[in-house]
């Protein structure tokens, strides 16, 4: 029987957030079964969400997608309802233990809202917190006035308010110090604003300033809940003169330091700081990327890569793992490359469970630095720097996780290859076998083809199965399909692919690099490479938001799919692997898991987490 | 080369808003514009082998050339330049010349550009060459038009590859007229009004009496 839910907080459904109300006051609603607290109780621990209910506008009626948890047992059933102003709740549908988490409304009428209660043992738990239809497919984040021209380059989320959403934190950059603002997902409201001060105006993309954030493919910026208490705080680069949210200005009296500052997700007061390595201070501040990793299997950490550069010749490369405690930050461990310690580094990062151990390892393109701080592996077989590089799952017949990465100009000729990631020993490489090695900039991995044994992985030398090695697309006249980006979208377990603003399926037939069948094309601005500031599941079902800035710079808008589905999995933001992918965007690459996300797959094994308990 | 100098030798990637980045991937272009009084410069950083794709048309990752090779590709680089961007200046075609064609510290090609002629106040920007690329290709754009540091900045893309932006420097005395009247509209508009209803009013008072003082002149 279901009682009323909360009002939406914005009952205009075009009005700013996806509004919703807190029916499921201080836990997840929807359902004890994901309560909060809930889960595996030596497993990691992760935000306690609500059920992300979203009702984005599909044709006449709403598509009402809503998440299940990594938490929830296999057969836990939904019934979704609607209230239109304060009519009594009628039921909309119920979703079986083998039916997707969505479903079509056709005849919502006006006003209406929604929620959804998990049934478990017969019995049906609390609402989710309601949320009123949108007007459209995307939910509207209006963007605070800042400097002229001022973009959004990258995006993070993570639960500021503790809310049980995700909330929304972006750069704004111009030609002035890059600015970091945190939104509420829920009201559109910004919550505050980080200032980088006069050491961040440097955004040279290989030697910025000791404050810069999101220059070239560095981020220096995180968001996580990384003490464990339910709200998410920010990991930010600092240096003098730095301004946090409460107009507190960081003093200190070398330029040249530089600190790993955790702000308060709700204020944006620097609650502490810890300093960055200043193994090589005399060349200059590093630039880093920032992520978040569970390096004892249990509670999270901040992690940093960074690099500077000696005199215009080599680089150095330092990485850090940072504990925070609620009040302080400490340092875990320091790792550096040198004496042959390590491999060739990337042009971003991944954390993730490599030798399954459950902790996690900061990977890099050439390298595996293990939970404890010391190398795991090097790839050997003449591997040297590229731009990319993406573990998952690529091929269920094999144990473990495999790699794919790309090679910029090796001399030996390696163009490409693919690997083991517990060990990585290299199990198919591919070479250019007229001299030297292309710079092949680019390179992914999705599932497209039904037929081929697991995923597939390719750059501009062609497209193999990653199960039997077959060349399932040679490249000739320019024919793969551009490789850029997974995504989830349209409801099957095969991937699509986002290349700048548009999301579709690649045509099998026709395996012409340009013919496509496109689901969605979002309105708003691309940034470098083809990427959007962000995508990731942070609302509904399993598939993936993508997040852009509309043209005028005035709102954020993050769409969500309106197709419709049967296939039931869990939130990809429970999984380890995608959900530590989500804090790391500086060169943006695809958000992966850590089970076999494709055609034919299995049900994959609950994620060994459990939700952080509120106070 | 050693396997040590090769891991601690990554070309960097991306852009500035400050100005075109100082190394580039294969697929992305940086462009940085400034508008002066007397001339537009426009300076375009791309890696060898795009650069040598829009010269020649060759495809593939495999065809670029060694930064020693470069000599040998000067001239047609050189003559690449030009059709890099397309720019009209208050509609009509801004044509512009090549100054220099370089390789960076980083071994990228940096052409450099200028117009014959001064910028007029609304300049746009067409990446043309992203009409020869296959999509994929982004050309970052970031334009100056009054101060060292620019004021806009777009990533120009296949199926969007055009920005405009308003010459603040622009010299123009029309341009500058039709500042203060867009900025002052409503006062000169109100200003204009009580002028003219006062010449209105004294036209309207002393015609007689002028009459009469002619006549009365007159006689």
């Amino acid at each position: 029987m279901a009682g009323g839910a909360g009002a939406g907080a914005f009952a205009g459904s075009g009005t700013a957030g996806f509004g919703g109300s807190g029916a499921g006051s201080g836990g997840t609603g929807g359902g004890a079964a994901g309560a909060c607290g809930g889960g595996n109780p030596s497993g990691r621990i992760m935000e306690c969400l609500d059920r992300g209910v979203v009702a984005p506008k599909s044709g006449t009626g709403n598509f009402v997608s809503f998440r299940l948890f990594g938490t929830d047992p296999p057969d836990i059933t939904f019934r979704l309802y609607r209230q239109n102003g304060s009519a009594a709740p009628v039921m909309v549908c119920s979703r079986a233990a083998n039916q997707g988490t969505s479903c079509l409304d056709a005849n919502p009428g006006s006003g209406a809202t929604y929620f959804v209660r998990a049934v478990t043992g017969g019995v049906e738990g609390a609402p989710s917190p309601a949320v009123p239809a949108l007007a459209q497919d995307y939910v509207r984040i209006p963007l605070a006035a800042a400097a002229s021209g001022a973009y959004v380059h990258l995006a993070w989320t993570g639960d500021l308010d503790g809310d049980g959403s995700f909330d929304i934190v972006v750069d704004r950059i111009s030609s002035a110090a890059p600015l970091v603002e945190g939104y509420s997902a829920r009201t559109g409201a910004r919550l505050w604003r980080l200032d980088t001060g006069p050491l961040g105006v440097n955004q040279d993309n290989i030697e910025g300033g000791a404050a810069t954030i999101s220059n070239g493919h560095w981020d220096g910026v995180t968001v996580f809940d990384f003490d464990a208490d339910g709200d998410a705080e920010v990991a930010v680069k600092t240096a003098n003169g730095f301004v946090f949210g409460d107009g507190t200005t960081l003093r200190h009296a070398n330029d040249q330091d530089q600190f790993v500052s955790i702000v308060n997700g709700r204020t944006g007061a620097e609650i502490t700081r810890a300093p960055l390595p200043n193994d090589y201070l005399s060349d200059g501040p590093l630039q880093c990327h920032f992520g978040a990793g569970y390096l004892d299997g249990v509670r999270p950490n901040v992690i940093v890569k960074c690099k500077n550069r000696v005199g215009s010749g080599a680089f150095n490369l330092v990485a850090a793992a940072y504990d925070f405690s609620g009040t302080a930050l400490t340092r875990r461990w320091k790792f550096t490359r040198s004496n042959n310690n390590g491999g060739a580094d990337y042009h971003q990062i991944r954390i993730l469970d490599v030798d399954g151990d459950g902790k996690d390892e900061v990977a890099d393109g050439g390298y595996v630095i293990d939970d404890d701080g010391t190398l795991l592996y090097a790839l050997g077989s003449g591997v040297i720097h590229g731009d990319r590089f993406h573990i998952t799952d690529m091929d269920p017949a094999r144990p473990g996780l495999e790699g794919f990465g790309i090679q910029q100009d090796n001399p030996n000729g390696l163009e490409t290859y693919y690997y083991d990631a517990r060990t990585g020993q290299i199990l198919r490489s591919y070479s250019n076998p007229n001299g030297a090695g292309a710079d092949m900039g680019r390179g992914t991995v999705a599932d497209l083809f039904p037929d081929q044994p697991g995923f597939e992985y390719w750059s501009f030398n062609g497209m193999y199965a990653a199960g039997s090695g077959a060349l399932v697309v040679a490249e000739e006249n320019e024919n793969v399909p551009w490789p850029n980006f997974l995504m989830q979208w349209d409801g099957d377990t095969g991937g699509e692919l986002l290349d700048n603003n548009r999301v579709g399926d690649w045509n099998l037939t026709a395996r012409s690099r340009n013919t496509y069948s496109w689901r969605r094309t979002f309105d708003g601005l691309v940034q470098a490479r083809g990427a959007i500031p962000f995508y990731g599941d942070i609302l509904g079902d399993w598939r993936e938001e993508a997040l852009l800035e509309t043209a005028d710079h005035a709102e954020l808008r993050i769409y969500t799919t309106t197709y419709e589905t049967d296939v039931r999995l869990y939130t990809l933001a429970h999984n380890p692997a995608y959900r530590n992918s989500l804090t790391v965007h500086g060169y943006k690459q695809s958000h992966l898991v850590d089970y076999f996300l494709g055609h034919g797959m299995a049900a994959p094994p609950a994620p060994r987490i459990r939700l952080a308990a509120r106070p | 080369v050693t396997r040590g100098a090769l891991v601690l030798a990554p070309a960097l990637v991306a852009l500035s808003f400050a100005g075109p980045a100082r190394a580039h991937d294969p697929f992305e272009i940086t462009a940085l514009a400034r508008l002066g009084a007397s001339e537009l410069v426009l300076e375009v950083t791309m890696a060898r082998g795009t650069a040598l794709r829009l010269a020649t048309g060759r495809t593939g990752p495999r065809e670029t050339f060694a930064p020693k090779a470069f000599p040998e590709h000067h001239a047609k680089l050189l003559a690449l330049a030009p059709s890099l961007y397309a720019i009209t200046s208050d509609g009509a075609a801004l044509p512009l010349r090549a100054r220099s064609v370089a390789l960076t510290e980083e071994g990228d090609v940096l052409s450099v550009l200028a117009s014959a002629e001064s910028p007029g106040e609304r300049v746009r920007f067409r990446a043309s060459h992203l009409g020869v690329l296959p999509e994929g290709y982004t050309s970052a754009l970031s334009v100056a038009t009054s101060a060292e540091k620019p004021t806009y900045y777009k990533l120009l893309v296949a199926t969007d590859p055009e920005l405009e932006v308003e010459h603040e420097g622009s010299p123009g005395l029309a341009r500058a007229a039709r500042r203060v009247f867009d900025d002052y509209a409503p006062l000169i508009l109100l200003l204009g009004a009580l002028v003219g209803g006062r010449i209105v009013e004294r036209v309207t008072r002393r015609e007689p009496g002028a009459t009469r003082r002619v006549v009365q002149a007159g006689e």
